[in-house]
């Protein structure tokens, strides 16, 4: 098991092809004078289910949001789709064109859901897809119905996100990051602002995603969730990855006291 | 104190036909200054600081004169600077279009930065065209903080339409004082004066409450 703070060989062979879905290449990211991520390496296979740990301030989040550069990685960075490099030397010189023709490859789900209240379900699923004129109206109707339906909503498609229980936005959000066909599915939290109870319903949708082959990166505190569905697990501290494994080796065994420390401290909080 | 309202039956029309001039003024500088508000209001909230600035100090100077001052600028000196002669009430349309612009620009500004940072990250990562999701999401949910100021603005703006008067428009309240330095039956001509700013801003409060229930604070537009 690898226990250095940088270079992450990915710990299950890749599912579909050599080459990573998702190659991130001494990623960093400052705010200010506060450097949150060290430049990070990580190579995540088609398929593979990538679980990203850590306690508050650790760099996961950052980490998550400069795949898809909802913050703009420093320069030097480099983040690569399917082996496609997003933008050139300098990330913050990409043009929002190509940015956006990228982040449609990039499904992302949000802890607070960050649904369009002003639209119903199904309207919230065929956006992105009208936009970008996937198809005609009632062709992407009917794909987004479908995908409604896949996450159990398909007696809510009509419904605004405000009549709907925090669970329930957050599998019409999952449904709404699908609806592009992306190659490869974020998470940021998801879970965390739900009621405990209607935590299992999106992780059953996260559960089936994962058995369909979707490539995923999940940043969470669903220790369960990460050991049961995740193939590859990640602990991060101090912007850097510390120990990159198998769930068994990560949240069994692990090698660093940093991560013995947190696994402790999450354990005691569940 | 003799209290007569029959003199209404014969200054009435006279000052009715400034009535109208008021109102052609209050429509035609808001169908004007209100898409140009949008677009200062985008421009105050756009992340190149080539739109930003401009619209920034532009804002802060035109807010800062009086409208008075900038419809004596309409007025007198705009057909100095461009060589042609403009009609007094073309003059005050255009003075209060400039006003209202950044007034109303400013509404529009406030009611965008309203909308929760989450749903812009959400149009990015998903990414969507900024002009549809302005137009489908950004807007919709900026609406609900955009109609009350900009309704109670409007309200300003039509009792501030009696200065146009000073540069010679024969609208409601200066025909109103033809009238009573005509007559001298002053109680009268302003009580009535005021009853008609009162229903224009009874319609005005009726159009917001129409707006606000097609936008309701969750941003849900009715079919």
């Amino acid at each position: 098991m690898k226990d250095t703070c940088m270079t992450a060989n990915p710990a299950t062979p890749a599912r579909a092809h050599d080459r990573p879905m998702l190659e991130l290449v001494n990623l960093r990211k400052s705010f200010g004078n506060k450097t949150v991520l060290h430049g990070v390496d990580l190579k995540v296979p088609a398929g593979q289910v990538v679980s990203i740990i850590g306690a508050s301030g650790s760099g996961k989040s950052t980490l998550l949001r400069c795949v898809n550069h909802l913050e703009t990685p420093d320069a030097g960075s480099a983040v690569l789709i399917d082996g496609q490099r997003i933008g050139g030397p300098d990330p913050a010189r990409v043009s929002r064109r190509d940015l956006r023709r990228r982040r449609v490859e990039i499904g992302m789900v949000f802890q607070h859901f960050n649904l369009f209240p002003n639209m119903t379900a199904l309207e919230n699923v065929m956006e992105a897809p009208l936009a970008h004129r996937r198809g005609t109206r009632a062709e992407i109707r009917d794909m987004a119905a479908g995908l409604l339906d896949r996450v159990g909503l398909a007696d809510r498609m009509d419904h605004h996100p405000g009549k709907l229980s925090g669970g329930q936005q957050q599998r019409v959000a999952i449904a709404r990051a699908l609806a592009m066909t992306p190659k490869l599915m974020l998470f940021d939290e998801v879970t965390s602002a739900l009621d405990p109870e209607l935590v299992d319903d999106v992780l059953q949708v996260m559960r089936q995603l994962a058995e369909e082959g979707m490539t995923m990166l999940v940043v969470t505190h669903e220790m369960a969730f990460a050991e049961d569905v995740g193939d590859r697990v990640i602990f991060m501290a101090d912007g850097a990855i510390h120990e990159d494994g198998t769930p068994a080796e990560v949240l069994r065994n692990p090698q660093q006291a940093r991560t013995r420390s947190f696994l402790g401290r999450a354990m005691r909080a569940r | 104190m003799d209290f007569d309202l029959s003199i209404w039956a014969v200054r009435g029309p006279y000052i009715l036909q400034g009535l109208w001039l008021t109102l052609a003024l209050v429509a035609g500088v808001l169908a004007i200054s209100t898409p140009l508000a949008l677009a200062v209001g985008l421009a105050l909230e756009a992340r190149s600081r080539w739109l930003r600035a401009p619209a920034t100090v532009l804002s802060w100077m035109v807010r800062g004169v009086p409208p008075l001052i900038i419809l004596f600028i309409a007025y007198y000196v705009l057909p100095i600077v461009l060589d042609l002669r403009l009609e007094s009430l073309t003059a005050a349309i255009a003075g209060f279009v400039v006003y209202n612009t950044f007034i109303l620009g400013e509404v529009v500004s406030a009611g965008l930065r309203a909308v929760p940072k989450g749903q812009h990250e959400a149009i990015a990562a998903a990414g969507l065209p900024m002009t549809r999701s302005l137009r489908r999401i950004v807007l919709p949910q900026a609406m609900p903080s955009i109609i009350p100021p900009y309704v109670s603005y409007s309200m300003d703006m039509v009792k501030g339409t009696a200065l146009a008067g000073a540069i010679g428009v024969t609208e409601l309240v200066t025909r109103a004082n033809q009238a009573i330095v005509a007559t001298n039956r002053p109680f009268e001509i302003l009580l009535g004066v005021a009853i008609i700013y009162g229903v224009i801003d009874a319609m005005l409060i009726a159009v917001q409450m129409w707006s606000e229930r097609r936008w309701d604070h969750q941003g849900h537009v009715s079919p």
